[in-house]
């Protein structure tokens, strides 16, 4: 007891804060200045050829009334909702070929990984030359198998699925690995006692690997919401938001009005207004499944 | 245990954080030379990078040039960043008129560098878009055109004669019906009559414009207000449409197509005609991107007429470089102007029309006998001399980017047939002009 | 019986396994053979897979254009530091928040991922004003300190959600033993999360890789890296395609040898098996 005691509780209340120094740091000397410079910038008027103005809330105000912001969001809903669905489905049958053991697991599981690696420029040239109309090989080989008699202007015609399919296949190795490195983590006596009980292997997907991999699908899902709302290279490549805003998603909306056309104050709004609303839905979907989980529990 | 593998992971951490510090010692050097920083594309077949590392052997090592590479794309970004910042590293940097239009403040005006006698030596719209605010803020290094290329063997396997390009048109429509065909009978088309970039990308606004001027048309009228909506205008955007979807004989996936990928197409042997930069002969001469079907069997022209009072009209570009303010606060302008007047000397015009095609923009070397006579040149300066004879403008404007996406986004919809042509340039003109009212 | 089944198994895996290599090979292999043949083969009818005619002109300019290759330098530098910066600091924040209960542990971390949240464009100026005032615009260390801190809120909530799924005992029995909190934590728990540490590992050297527009922004000439050099022959009427996807091949030898080199600790840590939840 005494000074002993204290010290050695004063120790354990310090250690968080000493582990999270190094990081926070970082952070702070790199991200928060700059943070606050775009919280401030989002309040200005502030183009590239006239002198910065402060105009308070006017560009949040604006955003309300921009019909684009409207349009916009709609588009980044569907790409963001059909990009992460397809992205956590496709992740998972990956992963659960992955996590058998057959020789040469550990080149399939390298090579998986290499559209990740792909440089982005170079993924948008290669899907542009994928889709092209008449020479493109996905024409190509549709036409072929005979599965279409005329060729298609994929970028034109199905813009939006277009766009996923591209996006998707560059950041599937993404979810794969959490998912992957998650089924790693689970013991291997849960499977074999449970096929001595005669389970069959759906029956252990759906009673074992499921519920103790909620978690990590849950981080699968809420990194690639993020990455799926800051997906930008496909987007400038291949379509630019086009044809006719179709595919204008926000992320994209926010880099053309800072950089395009200088309006940076507007820009900054946009972003800010953007990271609130994808905070709101991600609390609100960490609510949903915590509820849910707790209802299961019961 | 693995804490061995843990230890040695912050040893290493260690030693890799401190060794860019240790490697980046300053070597002293006995004389510093000045640097002068220039941003442009790649020094890749970048005949002006060239031209500024021999400028440096030329001063001795006095001067040193730092070339700051970037895709075209981003030197936008590069430059918005720089100036928004208040940064002073790019001394020189690349520009066109859409740049000097929205950059300009940051630029130094070289107005009294530049005697009036000299800048007569160049073509009047090789200065236009380096000129903003009547004053002018740069040096072009080359000029662009959109010309008109046709494949004469083509033409000759379709019964056409091989040097007569379509001069209107109706000609142009008869000629483009007859030049697409389905050569190998499997009931798809694997030859189009003719292609023009119709890709947000290249941009289409461009493909627009030059329909537009053909028509008599334009942009905005005297006062600032849109009029490409008026009958001219639909003119123009029914001329395309009525190739793709009347006549058949561009093919509707054109829509996706920028301008490197229609080169691309031309120089296969799938495309018959096409209109294109300058660029378009370079490649058409070169055999690693012409098939043998293709390589010298090109011949190019200026663009057809669309309204019968009207020869031809076109869209010009030029590209060039300026001074920013960041150089006059180092005090390098004199040197940054020495450099510029070596990088757009006769001699670099020269070997950058040779190797790639780059259009010069001094008058004087439209009628030099070398030029005028090689084969490999001739057509395209005679093609640009004739040109310059029509109409040649482009649309451009401080706020160009916002302008270009709102009226592209409506031709886009009107090219898929989704809205009426009318209709989609009236609204694009509704676009426009509350752009231009400001926010 | 049982060899029958394990063979019928292998088929069927074999089969799924040659699936997943179309998907992910097939585009790369066909846009890789357009930077070996000339331009006018891959528009060609009818459309040939194989290239008629073989050069390989633009990886060679590739591996003798001196700035391009400081440039793959440059990356793998800035790539490795901020791989293990991110790695380092990362583990520590993430155990912290997985192991302690602590005052303002919730905004704390919700700030952090804030960081992740915002579109990077937004951050791009006022970042590289403070890059400026660091006086580092043009060194590997502004591109390490950006990589990493774009880069650890996401290898923080990794890290902290497999440290979590880990259960407490073998480190309570560590620290009983008289372990330090850090040793038991170096010791114990990160072994333990080999997976984990592996995915974030990979996330950031890739992030990092991949980055174009901190890259773009924030260096010159000297500490250019490869997404940069890749694309810089895209001119406005000169682009060479064969010449920026050999480029980009060259670009995905250095993250593929790591990722071989990962694969080891992607399987679970050495004790894994005996721990039940």
């Amino acid at each position: 007891m005494g000074i002993g005691y204290t010290r050695r509780r004063l120790q354990a209340r310090a250690t968080p804060f000493l582990l999270l120094l190094p990081a926070l740091a970082l952070l702070t000397a790199v991200a928060a200045y700059p943070l606050v410079g775009a919280a401030r910038i989002s309040l200005l008027q502030l183009r590239i050829n006239t002198p910065e103005k402060f105009v308070g809330l006017e560009n949040y105000r604006r955003l309300l009334s921009d019909p684009q912001m409207l349009q916009s969001l709609g588009v980044t809903t569907v790409f963001v909702l059909g990009s992460v669905t397809a992205a956590i489905f496709l992740a998972y049958l990956l992963a659960l070929l992955l996590y058998q053991d057959f020789p040469g697991r550990r080149i399939v599981r390298t090579i998986v990984l290499i559209p990740w690696a792909l440089a982005p420029v170079v993924n948008g040239i290669m899907w542009k030359s994928m889709y092209a109309p008449n020479f493109g090989p996905l024409n190509d080989v549709l036409n072929r198998i005979g599965v279409l008699s005329q060729s298609v202007s994929w970028l034109i015609d199905y813009p939006m699925a277009s766009l996923i399919l591209a996006y998707v296949w560059k950041v599937l190795p993404f979810p794969t690995l959490i998912i992957l490195a998650g089924l790693e983590g689970i013991p291997h006596e849960l499977y074999e006692a449970a096929e001595v009980d005669g389970a069959g292997s759906l029956t252990r997907f759906r009673r074992i690997t499921l519920p103790l991999q909620r978690t990590v699908t849950l981080l699968a899902v809420i990194l690639m919401l993020v990455d799926a709302l800051h997906a930008f290279a496909v987007v400038d490549i291949l379509t630019r938001g086009g044809p006719a805003d179709r595919t204008m998603v926000l992320n994209y909306a926010i880099f053309r009005t800072a950089f395009r056309y200088l309006d940076f104050g507007y820009g900054a709004a946009m972003a800010f207004a953007l990271t609130a609303l994808v905070l709101v839905l991600t609390f609100v979907y960490l609510r949903a499944q915590s509820e849910a989980a707790l209802a299961t529990a019961r | 245990m693995r804490s061995r593998w843990w230890g040695h992971g912050v040893l290493l951490l260690v030693t890799l954080l401190v060794l860019p510090f240790l490697s980046g010692a300053p070597l002293q050097a006995q004389q510093q030379p000045l640097v002068l920083r220039v941003l442009d594309e790649g020094p890749v077949g970048n005949p002006w990078a060239k031209a500024a590392s021999e400028y440096e052997r030329f001063t001795n090592g006095r001067v040193r040039v730092e070339w700051i590479s970037s895709p075209w794309p981003g030197i936008q970004t590069r430059l918005a960043t720089t100036f928004a910042a208040g940064d002073t590293s790019i001394d020189i940097t690349k520009t066109w008129g859409g740049w000097t239009n929205e950059f300009w403040p940051f630029f130094q005006s070289i107005d009294d560098k530049w005697p009036a006698r000299q800048r007569a030596t160049l073509l009047t719209y090789a200065l236009h878009p380096v000129t903003a605010a009547g004053h002018i803020y740069g040096v072009p290094r080359h000029v662009t055109l959109y010309y008109f290329y046709w494949n004469k063997k083509m033409f000759q396997e379709a019964g056409l004669d091989p040097t007569k390009p379509p001069q209107t048109y109706e000609q142009l429509v008869a000629m483009c019906t007859k030049l697409t065909k389905d050569k190998d009978g499997d009931g798809r088309i694997d030859q189009w009559g003719y292609a023009e970039s119709m890709d947000v990308a290249s941009p289409m606004l461009n493909t627009f414009e030059r329909w537009l001027y053909r028509a008599g048309g334009d942009i905005l009228d005297a006062r600032g207000n849109p009029v490409f909506n008026d009958r001219r205008g639909l003119r123009a955007l029914q001329a395309i449409y009525d190739l793709i979807y009347t006549h058949k004989c561009i093919d509707p996936g054109a829509l996706q197509l920028g301008n490197p990928a229609t080169r691309q197409v031309f120089n296969a042997g799938r495309v018959a005609m096409m209109s294109m930069w300058g660029s378009g002969w370079a490649e058409a001469q070169d055999p690693n991107r012409a098939s043998k079907d293709v390589l010298g069997n090109v011949g190019v022209t200026i663009l057809p007429a669309l309204d019968p009072a009207i020869r031809s009209a076109t869209i010009h570009g030029s590209e060039g470089y300026a001074i920013t303010k960041a150089a006059a606060q180092r005090g390098v302008v004199e040197e940054a102007w020495r450099l510029l007047q070596y990088m757009t000397s006769r001699a670099v015009q020269l070997e950058a029309l040779k190797t790639r095609g780059y259009m010069p923009p001094s008058l004087a070397l439209y009628d030099d006998p070398e030029l005028t006579r090689d084969p490999a040149l001739a057509p395209l300066m005679a093609a640009t001399a004739e040109a310059g004879r029509h109409p040649v403008k482009r649309f451009v404007w401080s706020e160009y980017p916002r302008l270009e996406d709102a009226i592209e986004s409506e031709l886009q919809a009107a090219l898929r047939g989704r809205k009426p042509l009318q209709a989609a340039l009236d609204s694009a003109a509704t676009a426009v002009a509350r752009i231009l009212k400001g926010p | 019986m049982r060899r029958v089944r394990r063979a019928v198994k292998l088929t069927v895996i074999y089969a799924a396994v040659a699936v997943v290599l179309v998907w992910a090979l097939f585009p790369i292999l066909w846009i890789a053979s357009s930077s070996i043949r000339p331009q006018y083969e891959i528009v060609a009818t009818p459309l040939r897979y194989l290239p008629q005619t073989i050069t390989f002109q633009s990886y060679r300019s590739a591996f003798t254009d001196p700035a391009f290759m400081r440039s793959l330098r440059n990356t793998v530098a800035v790539a490795s530091l901020t791989t293990l910066l991110a790695l380092a600091t990362g583990a520590l924040a993430a155990y912290a928040f997985a192991r302690f209960d602590f005052a303002l542990k919730r905004p704390l971390f919700l700030g952090v991922f804030l960081i992740r949240m915002i579109p990077a464009f937004t951050l791009a100026i006022p970042l590289f004003v403070t890059m400026r005032t660091y006086g580092l615009i043009d060194t590997i260390a502004a591109l390490v300190l950006t990589h990493t801190t774009l880069v650890l809120p996401v290898s923080i909530l990794i890290m902290r959600t497999f440290f979590e799924n880990l259960p407490t005992a073998y480190e309570e029995a560590a620290m009983m033993d008289g372990a330090t909190r850090l040793q038991a934590m170096t010791r114990i728990v990160l072994p333990l999360s080999t997976p984990a540490l592996m995915v974030a590992a990979v996330l950031s050297m890739i992030s990092s890789w991949n980055d174009y527009l901190f890259a773009l922004l924030f260096t010159l000439s000297k500490a250019r890296t490869i997404m940069v050099a890749i694309a810089d022959v895209e001119g406005a009427f000169y682009v060479d395609y064969p010449l920026i996807v050999a480029r980009g091949m060259i670009a995905l030898i250095p993250p593929v040898i790591a990722a071989l080199a990962f694969q080891r600790y992607l399987v679970r840590g050495l004790t894994g098996g005996a721990l039940t939840q």
